[in-house]
């Protein structure tokens, strides 16, 4: 997997979400849990199960169960190990950011 | 003064009518075809996307989705929100590997059309947070500053 050299803050959004591996996640939970807009996160879905980073399956329903079935979407392996590095990376900037400035006169 | 008072009175009543029958009866009414037209809405942008497959898949993955959504008029907004984004979701889908992936050795890198796209769904979300784009691994002048 080569080294990420741009990605949107959207993508990373959801991507963090989906890292989290103990929750089922679908379409609506994704862009609420990343703050993001409805339509805009099945892009970013389709795009993630297109290069191989995340997989999809319908819900499991019993027969009596009536409407439309939902669609979980988890990361694969690669996926995983791509997030991680770009999540973390992003994290790391953010601590760098958040480093207050040294006063004037080396004072601490 | 009279005549007045009586004109007055029958105001009071026409907006006691309004208020209290007439506003809750149309929400009311609203409400139920809200439900109604986001469902079409979802479905027509997911017809939107042309393959069978994708219409097969993606129509019940958009009706879950607004079925999910609690109240009506919410629903509507959604459904709105996900058809806007269907030139997006079309690009992604009719994209070769590598149209999908404009910088090698880059999977996730977004073409411009789709920031785009995604930066005006965006726009139709309340509250949206705004962002930025982002490089991982560029310099950030401010860290140095």
């Amino acid at each position: 997997m080569g080294q990420l050299s741009r990605i949107t803050p959207a993508t990373l959004d959801v991507l963090e979400v989906l890292l989290d591996e103990k929750a089922e996640h679908y379409g609506l939970a994704i862009s609420r849990k990343a703050g993001l807009a409805t339509g805009s996160t099945f892009p970013i879905l389709a795009r993630l199960e297109r290069i191989g980073w995340a997989t999809s399956y319908w819900e499991e329903t019993g027969p009596d169960s009536r409407g439309p079935r939902r669609r979980f979407y988890r990361l694969t392996p690669e996926g995983m190990a791509g997030a991680r590095v770009a999540v973390d990376e992003r994290r790391g900037k953010g601590l760098v950011w958040a480093k207050p400035k040294p006063l004037p006169g080396g004072a601490t | 003064m009279g005549e007045a008072e009586a004109v007055a009175g029958r105001c009071d009543v026409s907006s006691t009518w309004i208020l209290v029958v007439i506003i809750p009866l149309a929400l009311t009414e609203f409400g139920s075809w809200a439900t109604w037209l986001a469902t079409k809405v979802v479905r027509c942008a997911a017809r939107c996307l042309g393959e069978p497959d994708a219409v097969a898949r993606y129509t019940e993955e958009f009706t879950a989705t607004i079925t999910a959504v609690p109240g009506q008029l919410t629903r509507l907004a959604v459904a709105v929100g996900i058809l806007a984004a269907i030139p997006v979701l079309r690009h992604v889908l009719r994209a070769t590997p590598a149209e999908s992936a404009p910088e090698p050795g880059n999977p996730l890198a977004e073409t411009a059309e789709e920031q785009t796209a995604e930066s005006a769904s965006r726009q139709l979300s309340v509250g949206a947070r705004r962002r930025t784009s982002w490089t991982p691994g560029a310099t950030d002048d401010r860290r140095h500053s």
